[in-house]
């Protein structure tokens, strides 16, 4: 038997999960204060499923990218509960959860990174697992890497992608792209790839676990001032 | 008692073990300073990054070092406002959450609270009721505290806080951020009496305190004297600042009828400021107590402490856990919540 927590927080909707062998329960809120909310989530959610936190085998967190404050988050929980607990973290790609909420086989999952950019990853269902086919960047919508050759057509998915569609689609010369609506990387997601995680050994020691942010420069240091 | 203290709500991560009986038993720091210094001033984001990474390593550095498990922690306590609302997330949502994987409870302290605290943590321990002076980097408040959670405000700034001001006239002065040590050093060569700067507010008739004015006449020193006077500058500058919050101090004191003055915060390291309290208040029979000079700047040895007087009291949130931080929150509103 194993269990699973399952955190994601990188977006609007905050999300929790528990995987039980495959089974999955979930709880979600969506809003501003996700801070206040995820906490008092899991604690209703493993009451519902009738667990105790003594039970869980590690957790899974959303690691983004995303919003700095909401992976912060998920990490900073699944650290807390991870280190109290003893058991391993699973650091699961938001874009990667995003994609794997799909039914589609080849996912282009596409976050809005604010300031005209966007957080973007190709994902494939390759026997029954998900696999990065080209791992996470943040890049402008005009100008993205190439995507892989790999000859099946591209479902585009998340807030990125929405608002972005048809300069994305113009980039790579895609021609009429699916763009599924209304998608959020999930803790459900977060906790199936997270359970693979840890089939395969993968999980982290809680104080190794981070947080993804992809975008990197958020201040000019006094020298670039000077120099503009 | 053992209570594990987190303090992450600027650009410090304090971690610290504090016992009831046995005092402090560890109490480790990683200071962002080195890395704030290159933007200037502290950028909330970094400061956050750098607390999601350090504040586990640090659990398991203090708790090496007091050869302590998890499993013998009774509570937790962290800083929950006020400061940067992303760095107080950090350290609220790990305490939080190791506080219910672990199911012992978690304390929300006051930031000042926490400094105001903190020269109770000296060899020689002032007794309630005193007179705090807080001189840091937010903050210059005189507060008469007669017991935990008993504080009530008696005069503060109108406007600049004492540290921000010698931050700002250091960095007039030509010194890196944070200017405050820096400044003081240079002054040690200076002559304090070389030039006469403003004491402004210094003879109102209430408690509370102006330094921003401080920092223009500077400027206008520094534009008009050769570089070779910045030390005297500086001397001029701390000994303005000195007497403006002596001379308050002991206008606190009398207002009060208390005996005591205890000095909290960044600026009680400053050695000028301290020699000139105690010199001015001893023969008038009162006591100055400071923080041990590692103390006065953030850490979680503060912060570990008053919780464990908070659980100590008996003050225990009802173990709700769910967690709100406060990056705006006065001391006043915190001691409601608990009731004081
Ligand atoms: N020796 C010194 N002389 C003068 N000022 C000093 C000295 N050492 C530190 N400071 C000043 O103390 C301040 C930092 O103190 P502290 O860390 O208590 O403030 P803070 O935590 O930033 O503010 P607050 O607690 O009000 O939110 C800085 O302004 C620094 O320049
Ligand atoms: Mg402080």
């Amino acid at each position: 038997m194993s269990h699973i927590l399952a955190l994601e927080s990188s977006t609007e909707k905050c999300s929790v999960a528990v995987w039980v062998n495959g089974h999955l329960r979930v709880r979600e809120v969506s809003g501003e204060r996700h801070s206040e909310s995820l906490l008092p989530l899991v604690n209703t959610l493993m009451k519902e499923a009738g667990l105790s936190l003594g039970q869980l085998d590690a957790v899974a967190y959303g690691q983004g990218p995303g919003s700095f404050t909401g992976v912060r988050l998920a990490c900073s929980v699944a650290q807390g509960l991870a280190f109290g607990l003893g058991i391993p973290t699973l650091p699961v790609s938001s874009l990667m959860a995003l994609a794997a909420g799909t039914n589609a086989r080849q996912v282009l999952a596409v976050l809005d990174a604010r300031m005209g950019q966007i957080y973007l990853g190709a994902y494939g269902m390759i026997e029954n697992d998900w696999m990065t086919l080209m791992a996470p960047c943040l890049c402008d919508p005009e100008a993205p890497p190439d995507l892989p050759a790999t000859g099946a057509s591209w479902h585009l998915v998340g807030s990125g992608a929405e608002r972005h569609a048809s300069v994305l689609a113009n980039a790579w010369h895609l021609t009429s792209p699916v763009v599924l609506q209304g998608r959020y990387p999930h803790a459900s997601q977060v906790a199936e790839i997270g359970a693979g995680l840890l089939g395969r050994g993968q999980g982290l020691p809680p104080e190794e676990a981070t947080p993804v942010y992809l975008r990197d420069k958020v201040a000019l240091t006094i020298e670039e001032r000077q120099r503009k | 008692m053992l209570v594990l203290g987190i303090e992450t709500s600027c650009d410090e991560t304090g971690v610290a073990l504090y016992d009831l009986k046995a005092g402090l038993l560890a109490d480790v720091l990683h200071s962002q300073v080195a890395m704030h210094a290159h933007y200037g001033g502290v950028v909330p984001e970094l400061a956050s990054r750098d607390h999601v990474r350090y504040l586990l390593p640090l659990i398991h550095r203090v708790l090496h070092q007091a050869g302590q498990s998890l499993s013998s922690l009774n509570a937790i306590a962290y800083t929950a406002g006020p400061g940067l609302a992303g760095a107080l997330l950090v350290g609220s949502a790990v305490a939080e959450s190791l506080a219910t994987a672990l199911d012992i409870p978690a304390l929300g302290i006051h930031h000042l609270e926490g400094h105001l605290l903190s020269p109770l943590l000296s060899d020689q321990r002032p007794e309630f009721p005193f007179v705090a002076l807080l001189v840091s980097g937010g903050h210059t408040q005189f507060m008469s505290v007669s017991g935990l959670g008993q504080y009530s405000l008696l005069g503060e700034t109108v406007d600049d806080a004492a540290g921000e001001a010698f931050d700002k006239t250091a960095h007039l002065l030509g010194l890196s951020y944070p200017g405050g040590p820096a400044l003081s050093r240079l002054a040690e060569s200076g002559d304090p009496t070389r030039f006469s700067l403003p004491r402004p507010m210094m003879h109102s008739p209430d408690l509370n305190m102006s330094f921003s004015g401080l920092k223009t006449a500077v400027s206008l020193l520094v534009q008009s004297q050769p570089e070779s006077q910045r030390p005297h500058i500086a001397a001029s500058f701390e000994q303005a600042v000195s007497d403006l919050l002596c001379h308050k101090a002991i206008r606190a004191l009398s207002a009060t009828q208390m005996k005591h003055l205890v000095v909290a915060g960044g600026v009680g390291a400053n050695k000028r400021l301290r020699r000139e309290l105690c010199s001015l208040l001893e023969p008038r029979g009162i006591q100055v107590s400071f923080p041990p000079p590692r103390l006065c700047t953030d850490n979680g040895a503060m912060i570990a402490f008053a919780g464990a007087l908070r659980l100590a009291q008996g003050d225990l949130t009802d173990h709700q856990r769910s967690f709100s931080i406060h990056p705006r929150w006065s001391l006043e509103e915190y001691a409601r919540s608990w009731g004081d």
